[in-house]
């Protein structure tokens, strides 16, 4: 009995333990799965439902349409198309043979066979069959796909495809996108936050093959489309700057060129051209160095049609007028250990006004140096040479205006004839359009408005002012000056001369360093504006190193095409002759 | 010995007598009834025609979605016809013409109140006063 009693204490104690340690181990086991669920569903929740959502979501992204760009009349210049690009996985083909597939879709891609052979060949996940491509291709393409079974091998992927109408016409300032439709360059870089729009979204569950399970989508985020862009240019006067210095160059055998059309009163610009240029759909036929715009990144020496600024800064200061004698010496004069000659002998003493016509160096350089060296250099800087002018076009070049500390002895009298210094072209015209509109150095741009989708106006450019630099009084003298260019006698610029209209202006015919260290090249320039009495343009045309056994003076090389672009603007603006009407009217009728 | 006495079975007692309001109630259930299906009934037959017909816009919003794109690539198509350099390229290639003159070309001050027609007022200030315009 004893014993007994004592062997159900020793058992029961036992299971006691037994039960003890199992209920232990039990805890234990449970505190492990309650942990790791606890670190599951807490600690990498996030982790995990990302990667869930990796796994089982299929987001796909609509591109959204980039905005138009369009000229002053609202003619198109640059929208986007939506296109499809067509792209394999090939290692989804499986067993199938890659030669069979190639001979199936080839045709329909209007691809060579073997190209598309080796691109499904290819070992690797991904592969672009053809970007961007026609609508007809891609309805082809889905058929075969469709009726071939290789749905889960051959995908479609929506793009936008940026296009430019009318092809070269204004290439340099409309710029280019690269393939996923970024800004590159010219106003498409510049712009780019405006006229990109915000991508869309859309998202739906996939199958196991990598399939939309719901083709409608679980979410759409509708794509924004970007702003559309109104320049300031016209593209006829575009067009004709861009085919008369096209003919001008080929012609005069010249190695490039920029033209500008400016409205003096406002800065707007209407026209803007460069030779050589590009077709921007197809520009990587293009050579590389004619996709820059040398209007506002090429810096060059302008010569002769820098006098102005030296005139209108003397004029201005008082320290000289019209009609005060200078002596040109005969046409050389010695500065420091330089001698400076005139572009022909014979000078003499001639009035102020005729020293500007003929564009004499001596002349010119007596007057310039009459400035003390920081004066001099406060007008240059007044004008806006060495600065930025604040166009609406990435990478602009400042030109080089040196400080007077790297001044030698010849700088003042060089900068007085335009050497010695560098400037734009765009650069030239703002200074000369501060001439033309009674002194005011106006802020150069290109965009005059941006619209949104619907055609509302969300930014519009006003004409900006960045400081008078001389009075109207000056300005207006000057002008008469430079008329004398164009319709004096003397100023051998009679090739520049519409009838009925008054062209102020300044030929240019800078002396440039070839190839073989010499200068041997000329950079050849007019800039005019008319209408004389209350100038509506300003139209600036450089030739760079025209042959000079066709001639390189700036009044037989750029004079002609300035006219051509002139006479184009003035029918397109239509700029009343500032010739009396009347007299024209009458002059026709008794023909 | 007699036959048993048939015994009469009498159902009267089981026989529940006519309530007056039966068919009344029958038609209320009918009609409470018509009152649950009918609208269940419109409301399926509505869901359809919803179906039917948001399927008729997604169709019709797909169907301007590819005017709109064919409208853009029109537009791109007719501003590269309008291209200036093609244009004169044209005029001038096929068409054998060739720039205005500047002496060929009239500047007119208009008077503050112009004639309606314009040929009238070139024909007035060209002093042609039957109307015919100079070649």
């Amino acid at each position: 009995m004893v014993v007994n009693d004592l062997r159900r204490a020793v058992v029961g104690k036992l299971q006691r333990r037994r039960l003890l340690l199992l209920v232990v181990c039990a805890g234990l086991w449970s505190g492990i799965l309650v942990g790791r669920l606890v670190h599951l569903q807490v600690a990498l929740h996030d982790d995990l439902v990302e990667r869930a959502r990796n796994q089982q979501e299929f987001v796909a992204e609509i591109p959204a349409e980039r905005g138009d760009i369009l000229d002053r009349e609202g003619r198109l210049l640059a929208s986007s198309l939506d296109e499809t690009s067509i792209y394999v996985h090939p290692h989804l083909l499986g067993e199938r043979d890659p030669a069979g597939v190639a001979e199936i879709l080839a045709p329909a891609l209007e691809m060579p066979t073997d190209e598309v052979r080796r691109i499904l060949s290819l070992d690797v996940r991904f592969r672009y069959l053809v970007k961007k491509t026609r609508p007809e291709i891609v309805t082809a393409v889905r058929q075969l796909v469709s009726e071939n079974g290789l749905r889960q091998a051959v995908g479609f992927h929506p793009a936008s495809k940026r296009y430019y109408p009318k092809r070269q016409l204004a290439a340099h300032l409309l710029g280019y996108v690269s393939d996923d439709n970024a800004g590159q360059a010219g106003l498409e870089f510049y712009y780019d936050e405006q006229i990109r729009g915000q991508n869309g979204q859309w998202m739906t569950l996939r199958d196991g093959g990598n399939q939309p399970i719901d083709p409608d989508g679980m979410l759409r985020r509708d794509p924004t489309p970007g702003n559309d862009l109104t320049l300031t240019i016209d593209s006829v006067i575009q067009a004709t700057a861009e085919s008369a210095l096209e003919e001008t160059i080929l012609t005069r055998g010249a190695e490039s060129g920029s033209a500008i059309v400016m409205d003096p009163n406002t800065g707007a610009i209407l026209a803007m051209a460069t030779y050589p240029t590009f077709n921007p759909n197809v520009r990587d036929v293009a050579f590389a160095n004619h996709w820059h715009n040398k209007v506002v990144l090429h810096a060059y020496e302008p010569g002769s049609t820098f006098k102005i600024f030296t005139a209108a800064a003397a004029l201005q200061e008082g320290m000289v007028d019209e009609e005060e004698l200078i002596d040109c010496q005969g046409g050389a004069m010695r500065v420091a250990s330089h001698t400076y000659n005139d572009w022909r002998r014979g000078f003499g003493i001639m009035p102020f006004r005729d020293v500007l016509a003929n564009s004499s160096n001596v002349g010119m350089i007596k007057v310039g140096l009459r400035f003390t060296p920081e004066n001099f250099y406060g007008w240059l800087s007044a004008f806006g040479f060495g600065q930025l002018s604040g166009i609406d076009l990435p990478g602009e070049a400042p030109g080089i205006l040196r400080t007077m500390e790297r001044w030698s002895s010849l700088s003042q009298s060089s900068m007085v004839i335009g050497q010695e210094l560098a400037v734009t072209p765009l650069q030239l015209a703002t200074a000369v359009s501060a001439v033309a509109n009674g002194g005011y150095l106006m802020e150069p741009y290109l965009v005059s408005s941006i619209r949104d989708a619907s055609g509302l106006i969300v930014a519009e450019h006003r004409p900006i002012v960045r400081r008078q630099v001389i009075d109207s009084a000056t300005a207006r003298r000057l002008v008469t000056v430079l008329e004398r260019v164009v319709s004096g006698s003397d100023g051998g610029g009679t090739r520049a001369s519409i009838p009925g209209y008054r062209i102020a202006g300044k030929t240019g015919t800078a002396q440039k360093i070839g190839p073989e260290g010499q200068y041997s090249q000329y950079v050849s320039s007019f800039i005019g504006m008319l209408p004389a009495a209350d100038p509506e343009l300003v139209v600036l045309v450089m030739i760079d190193s025209p042959d000079p056994s066709r001639g390189y003076y700036g009044s037989e090389v750029a004079m002609p095409a300035f006219r051509q672009i002139a006479e184009t603007a003035i029918r397109v603006l239509r700029i009343p002759p500032d010739a009396a009407a009347p007299s024209m009217l009458a002059g026709a009728a008794s023909e | 010995m007699s036959r048993p006495r048939r015994s009469r079975v009498v159902n009267g007692p089981l026989i529940k007598a006519r309530e007056p309001g039966r068919l009344a109630d029958l038609a209320r259930v009918i009609l409470l009834g018509a009152l649950v299906v009918l609208p269940a009934f419109l409301y399926a037959t509505l869901q359809a025609n919803l179906l039917q017909q948001r399927r008729s816009v997604v169709e019709l919003e797909e169907q301007l979605g590819e005017l709109e794109e064919q409208r853009r690539r029109l537009d791109v198509e007719l501003a590269s016809l309008r291209d200036p350099r093609r244009v004169r390229e044209a005029a001038a290639g096929m068409l054998g013409m060739v720039d205005a003159e500047s002496e060929q070309i009239v500047y007119l001050t208009l008077p503050p109140h112009a004639p309606e027609n314009p040929t009238t007022l070139v024909a007035e200030a060209l002093g042609d006063t039957h109307g015919r315009q100079r070649p």
